[in-house]
């Protein structure tokens, strides 16, 4: 009976369920960018976990990565020399954020500069699955995130062709990580050579004995280097922790918005379809059908619009999140479809129905239980 | 046997009272035929709400075989409703997204009949209506005399003891009207239902074994 009414009122089920996976597609669109930004910043901390992180004085610094500001290479001395430093390893960790030949080569793009040596000691094996080769020659050897590897049809033993320097990719980056999928992975000299920061580089991470108190050697490191900043992972966190709000903020805000949105939709069309359905409610109540039946049809009702409109909008949704992953990173979007779960995660749409349903049955309860007080006999007398 | 005593009626519009029912007794022996005729207004439809359990009197009794429904609860009045008692509206109030069939399933349903049963007797009402062949229709594809033709059946669908057909010829020609007055004496005297009748038809009220006339609320043998 339900799904007969809903037919029967075809054109306004229709633009409430259209209302309603709008609403879910903007808030499947916005958590999609919002959850994909939160986890690379998460992911950056990730891989210095108990490490102190050393830039250079004022930089801003997002997670375990610094935007801007350098230090000489030999800081990794300096910084050896202090108690309970195990060892320091010098990085250079640039984000290609610029219009140009680099974008245009590497949209947006992470170009990470490491002692070859080095490289499993950041990034754990967990994180980084290597199809190929690291990379042995320091002048012309480089790793490649499966991200832009697909997108430029590269492979193992490809020859790319970066600032003026020919270089050869020896493995590609399969692992999990949103933020080595993106990325480019060389010898510091290398990278130092191609982007200009000879003798520079713009973060070390300091490795730790054991039993040591990180705060204490950061405080040290801060006090015996004038020009560097030395931050422990709690102290990242903490930097980073009113953007995360922010976007938290932004996140669970849209959200509310638009169920708002979605909810007073879906009332006014229950009020309208209650109001015109008086004559039928009082009808089933006089053949002896319970009140509460009026009041489960309702739901129903309500419900299936809700679950119409979730799964509209997870589609348009999903195709939002794409174009605009793809129209903000200069990513074909061919390449978010391949991946297309990191983008739009199982929980995300898992989510978007729950809600799409939950505040669809939430806004037919208040019209319900107006329906449920029905005076029957005036209404068996009312036109409709 | 259905009796009402002193059953009144009052219905309150802002600082004025109307007494729809007024002090009515009436009895109707099991298994007759009644009709109450009166001009539009006189407060039958009200009482027929009342004896139906529709409606909740001011002031009075009603005893539906010698049970006082003054004491019963909504649920009680809702099983009496839908196991014992036949509606007949005057504004034929069928759902318009439900076939005839399914309109004439619908009490079924409700009473937990399972489906094949349901769908059995739906076409075999129907059929004895006379609209065996369009009972696939939406009541917005049936005429007038054909709408009230399936209000019939419904009402018949859980082999009522009462039916309260409330102007069961209005809104209908009158040689529409005369077949739909042929059907209730037939189903009236093949299934021996008690039938309690508002109408201004005094066609209906020929067939009646007895008419009360209805004024301002007053019934009159």
């Amino acid at each position: 009976m339900c799904l007969r009414n809903l037919r029967r009122r075809r054109l306004r089920t229709l633009l409430c369920a259209c209302g309603i996976a709008l609403s879910i597609a903007f808030l499947v669109g916005v958590s999609a960018a919002i959850s994909r930004t939160t986890a690379i910043i998460r992911e950056m901390n990730f891989f210095f976990e108990d490490e102190i992180i050393v830039a250079a004085k004022d930089t801003f610094v997002i997670q375990g990565f610094p935007i801007g500001g350098t230090i000489p290479e030999r800081v990794k001395e300096e910084l050896k020399e202090i108690a309970g430093v195990k060892d320091v390893i010098s990085m250079l960790f640039i984000l290609e954020l610029k219009a140009g030949e680099i974008s245009r080569v590497f949209p947006a793009n992470v170009t990470v500069g490491i002692p070859l040596d080095k490289i499993f000691q950041i990034f754990p094996p967990a994180f980084l699955k290597i199809e190929g080769n690291l990379p042995s020659n320091p002048y012309k050897d480089v790793l490649v995130g499966k991200s832009i590897a697909d997108q430029y049809n590269l492979f193992v033993g490809s020859t790319i062709h970066f600032k003026g320097k020919k270089l050869t990719v020896t493995g590609i980056m399969r692992g999990p990580s949103i933020l080595l999928s993106r990325s480019i992975i060389a010898s510091l000299k290398l990278v130092q050579e191609i982007q200009r920061y000879d003798g520079q580089i713009n973060m070390a991470i300091v490795k730790l004995n054991s039993n040591v108190d990180a705060k204490e050697v950061s405080e040290e490191i801060e006090e015996k280097i004038n020009y560097v900043m030395a931050l422990t992972e709690s102290e990242r966190n903490e930097l980073t922790h009113p953007i995360l709000e922010e976007l938290s903020f932004w996140n669970y805000g849209t959200k509310l918005f638009m169920l708002i949105m979605s909810g007073m939709l879906v009332a006014t069309m229950e009020i309208m379809n209650i109001s015109e359905s008086r004559r039928d409610f009082a009808t089933l109540i006089a053949i002896g059908a319970p009140r509460t039946s009026i009041l489960k049809m309702i739901l129903a009702e309500t419900s299936l619009i809700g679950v119409l409109g979730g799964f509209l909008g997870l589609l348009l949704g999903s195709v939002a999140a794409v174009f605009l992953a793809s129209f903000y990173t200069s990513i074909p979007a061919i390449f978010f479809l391949q991946d297309f779960f990191n983008l739009v995660p199982p929980n995300l749409i898992t989510e978007a129905l729950t809600l799409a349903v939950f505040i669809c049955i939430l806004s037919g309860i208040i019209p319900a239980l107006f329906a449920l007080k029905i005076n029957v006999s005036e209404a068996l007398r009312s036109e409709y | 046997m259905i009796k009402t005593v002193n059953l009144t009626k009052i219905y309150h519009l802002g600082d004025s009272a109307i007494t729809a029912v007024n002090n009515v007794n009436l009895i109707v022996e099991k298994g007759s035929f009644v009709s109450i005729v009166g001009p539009s207004g006189a407060g039958k439809t009200t009482l027929l709400n009342l004896i139906g359990l529709i409606d909740k009197p001011s002031s009075g009794k009603i005893f539906l075989d010698g049970i006082d429904t003054s004491f019963l609860s909504e649920r009680e009045r809702r099983e009496i409703r839908l196991r014992k008692i036949g509606f007949i509206f005057q504004t034929f109030n069928l759902f318009p997204q439900l076939t005839a069939l399914e309109n004439v399933e619908l009490p079924m349903a409700l009473m937990g009949v399972p489906l094949h049963k349901q769908r059995k007797k739906a076409v075999e009402l129907l059929r004895k209506v006379g609209l065996g062949d369009k009972a696939d229709r939406l009541p917005r594809w049936l005429s007038a005399g054909e709408m009230r033709r399936v209000t019939i059946a419904r009402a018949l669908a859980n082999d009522p003891q009462l039916i309260l057909a409330d102007e069961p010829t209005g809104e209908l020609d009158s040689e529409t009207g005369s077949k739909i007055i042929d059907l209730l004496r037939f189903l009236h005297k093949e299934k021996n239902i008690t039938f309690i009748v508002a109408t201004h038809d005094e066609k209906i009220a020929g067939i009646s074994e007895k008419t009360y006339w209805m004024r301002n609320g007053k019934l009159e043998a």
